[in-house]
Order: structure tokens, then sequence, then C-alpha cells
């Protein structure tokens, strides 16, 4: 899990046992909506954000990175008949979910 | 220290004024003030997060949340908090999740994760329990902090701190602070020049006319980047300066996020500060003893006298010289690193026709040459890096020794 509060030199091993396999999933906040680059994550799973389009194309672009035979997935966590409906529609208003 | 937002004030035009506490809210702050402690005193060996859930419970509930949370501000000022992780919190992460992946990989259709499963694992691995592992795992996170140690203090006292800490916070936004001083005992203004010079502020003292002193000093936000550390020496002036049989006081402030030119008046009559003892800076302490090690002729004491020239201004030594076979006299001000502009205002006064021999000490970083003064005045400049040298400011004294001081005006008589 990487926080805010997670100091560098953790975040940098966290993110190193990930992209060599030792670690097959993470569980993040916000930091790192950008800037970082792991080519072996194929699945996001969004279980909450706002109606910002950039971050949540920002988000995106965190599984978008190549590698032979990847296929990104990207799920996105909703509850039906809340909110939150409005708000996916909305972060979704974006060429790259078209 | 309160911040800004917990100031009770009122705004009106551009003047701000603070709203003490009446009869009421003194009672309701006693109150408080002891429900806070309370919980604050039953909270020490346990965490931050522990106690801060229970003290906002009380600051949400209270009536005056303003003046609960300045109250829990306080006391969260006063408690010691370190990192109680007797395991290595990374490495036991590392540990789980690395032991956790491998029972993932294991994990056969339909069977469901089995987190103590791992928890238990680990801890007979490593011979603890499955708790000493759940409290270890984060025990680096902020609220995880125990809480080792709470300064003591009484409610009352606490609502005597509120009290003082109202003021401070306001004199932390301030660009510049005019105080007017009166005391029947002169050795209180000594008191409290050596406490400003402690504290290392700028200021300019003058005398009044009608008797007692007007001190202009620079404010936090005066400075080229504002500093808090500034702002806290400015702020622990205060219960120095209410000391004094008399004083008032106007502040220009920057205030709020907006940064709006406030004015902010106090005043108040001699208010003893319990605390109050006069000191050498660090600084000038340290110097004082390398100079005593050196051995030369020149006597050096912490000063005591407070020059001035009459129309121009006063100048607040750190200390005295004499030499001892000649009986000439040299002080020494140390104007430190803060500003250019108090160096120009010695330069100033020197040039007016200080009687005094002086030198002044300025840190490297202000970019001031030492060549500012001229040679035959009785004053000279002394540029230092980081710390000052005992060894260059005798050669100063031994410099300034040969040349003529301007006489005393007023003193010739016909």
């Amino acid at each position: 899990m990487i926080t805010h509060q997670t100091k560098v030199k953790e975040r940098s091993a966290l993110l190193a046992h990930l992209a060599d396999g030792t670690y097959r999933a993470l569980v993040t906040s916000r930091v790192l909506n950008e800037g970082v680059d792991i080519p072996a994550a194929s699945v996001a799973i969004v279980v909450s954000g706002s109606g910002a389009v950039r971050e949540h194309v920002q988000r995106l672009g965190r599984i978008l990175r190549p590698l032979a035979g990847k296929r990104a997935t990207l799920y996105e966590l909703v509850t039906a008949n809340t909110a939150e409906q409005y708000t996916s529609e909305r972060r979704r208003e974006h060429v790259a979910y078209r | 220290m309160l911040t800004a937002d917990l100031v009770r004030a009122r705004r009106r035009g551009d003047e701000l004024t603070l709203t003490p506490l009446d009869a009421g809210g003194r009672a309701a702050a006693l109150e408080l003030a002891a429900t806070l402690l309370g919980l604050a005193e039953a909270h020490v060996d346990k965490t931050r997060g522990e106690l801060a859930e229970v003290m906002d419970a009380v600051v949400g509930g209270a009536r005056d949340r303003k003046l609960a949370a300045g109250l829990a501000k306080l006391i969260w000022d006063r408690a010691e908090l370190a990192e109680a992780a007797p395991i290595d919190p990374e490495a036991l992460r590392h540990d789980v999740f690395a032991r956790a992946q491998a029972a993932w990989a294991q994990i056969g259709e339909g069977d469901r994760f089995d987190r103590s499963a791992v928890l238990a694992a680990v801890a007979a691995e490593r011979g603890l329990t499955v708790g000493d592992i759940e409290r270890g795992l984060y025990a680096d996170l902020r609220d995880a902090h125990v809480i080792t140690q709470l300064a003591p203090i009484t409610a009352p006292q606490l609502v005597a701190a509120y009290d003082l800490a109202q003021p401070q916070a306001v004199l932390l936004r301030a660009v510049r602070v005019i105080v007017e001083v009166e005391s029947a005992i002169p050795g209180a203004y000594r008191m409290l020049f050596r406490k400003l010079k402690f504290l290392r502020l700028l200021c300019a003292i003058a005398p009044r006319a009608r008797g007692g002193y007007r001190i202009e000093i620079d404010g936090p936000f005066s400075l080229f980047e504002s500093s808090t550390r500034y702002g806290l020496a400015l702020a622990l002036a205060l219960p120095a300066i209410r000391e004094l049989d008399r004083w008032s006081l106007v502040a220009d402030l920057r205030w709020g996020t907006a940064r709006t030119p406030l004015r902010c008046r106090l005043d108040g009559r001699g208010e003893p500060d319990p605390e109050a003892a006069p000191h050498l800076a660090d600084e000038v302490r340290t110097l004082l003893d390398a100079l005593r090690a050196l051995g030369t002729p020149w006597q050096v004491t912490p000063a005591v006298e407070i020059l001035d020239l009459p129309g121009h201004g006063v100048c607040v030594p750190d200390l005295t010289f004499e030499h001892a076979q000649t009986g000439e006299r040299v002080h020494l001000e140390v104007l430190g690193y803060w500003s250019r502009d108090a160096v120009w205002k010695r330069v100033e006064l020197v040039e007016a026709g200080l009687p005094h021999r002086i030198v002044f000490a300025v840190g490297q970083h202000l970019r001031v040459s030492e060549a500012a003064l001229d040679a035959e005045l009785p004053a000279a400049l002394y540029v230092y890096k980081r710390t000052m040298s005992a060894k260059a400011i005798v050669e100063r004294l031994d410099a300034l020794a040969t040349v003529r001081v301007p006489r005393k005006r007023g003193a010739a008589r016909p």
C-alpha cells in the first residue's frame, strides 16, 4: 500500500517489487495518479475518484505502458443509482474512453 | 503557539481587535481546559490517533469551538511524541506482504484468502504474537506515534497561556511592531532590551521625551522570506514587554490568507512573567568564552550600558571590552544575519556621532562590506561567515582603540 505517508525509499521498493512480480497488487491513494511507470501492470481498479477528466485519464495512463502481449483493463467500482454514477460518467468524457 | 484561525478577534475597518474572554467565557475555558488536560494526561503512553479522536470529540461538541480548539492546540504543543516501533515496520511489512503473495499463489478455486493465517505465520517465525504484528505493521504512521510525555500544567495556567497566546499569534503575522514602554525601575528597561537582544530581534530603540522608550521592531513579514523562527522570537518577546509598568503596542499585520493589511493595538500594565531570566544569546555566550580563553589585555563582560545618541537613537551592545592597561572601552553588538536594514541604521548612528567605540558583527550573507564604515569613525564592521572569531574581533578592538571618539553632545558646558 502506498499513501502520502509512505517514504520515498519504501515507495520505490514497493514499486520495484510490483514490477518484478514479488507483489501481485498494490493499493494506493491519489499519490500514484501520475508519474509512475509500471509496464507490467495490466489491471487497474478505480475504487473512488472525482469527476475530473484529467485525473481519470492519468490513472488510465498507469496501465497503458506498452508490453508485449499485454491487454490492459480498467475497472471502476460504482454504486448504481447514486451520485457516483454521474461522477463516473462525467470523468469519462474524453476520447480515451470512447 | 496558536494559528491565526484560532485567534478571537473582530475586524472593524482596518483595525483588528482581540476579544478577550468574558466572565462566562473564562468559566467555560477553565472547564474545557480541565477536561482536555484530563484526557491528555490519561493518554500518555497511548497514540496520537487515540488522543486526537477523543480531543476532537470534545472540541466538536464544545459550544465555543474556537476556544476549545485553541486550548487543545496548546496542549498538543506540550506533548512529546515518538515513533514506538520495536520492530522495523518497513521490513515487517515486506515480510507480511511477501508471505501474503505466496499464500495467494497457492490458493485454489473457491478458497478464501486467510489473512490471520499469514499474520500467524509471520508472528511464529519472529517469535511474536499476532497482536504485536498488527500493532507493528504501521507503527511508523503519524497517528501511531506514542505520547511519551506531557509538560505538566494546571487548567488555570493553561487558560493564562491561552490569554497570552492570543496576542502572540497576532505578532506572528506582523510586518512592524511599535512598542512604547514606561517603568519606574531603570533596570526593567535593561532586562527588556537584553531579552530583545537574546531573541535576536531587529529593533530600533529611542528614548521618549516624556520618559520611557519607543521600540520599533521589524516583524517576521518584513523579512526577505517570512521566517517562522523569527516570528516565534517576536512572540516570545511579548511576556517581557508585558512585565513593564506600562506598555502599549501597535502591530502592522498581514492578516489571513489574503494578507490584508490590518493594525492591532494592545496595551497593559505590569504583568510579571514567571519564566523570565535574562540570558546571553548562544552565539554571544560562545564568543564570550572564546574571548576569555584567548587571554588578551581586553577584559570582556556582558554589556550593561545602553548607548544613546540623543535625537538619533539607541544602541544596545552585547559585550563591553575594557583594556587592562589603557582603560579604553569598546563595545560589540552582534547584528547576526536577519536584515541589512538594521546594519544601515547602525552605520547612520555612528556617522551621526555616536560617542562610543563599537564593533558591529554582521553575518556574511547580508552582503555588507566592512568598508561601509570609514576608518576615521570610532566603529568597525566585522563580517563573519558562520561563527564569530574571537581573534578577528580582538584585531578590530586594537585598531579602534587608536581612533578618536566624538565628544558627548551636551557634555560640553560653557
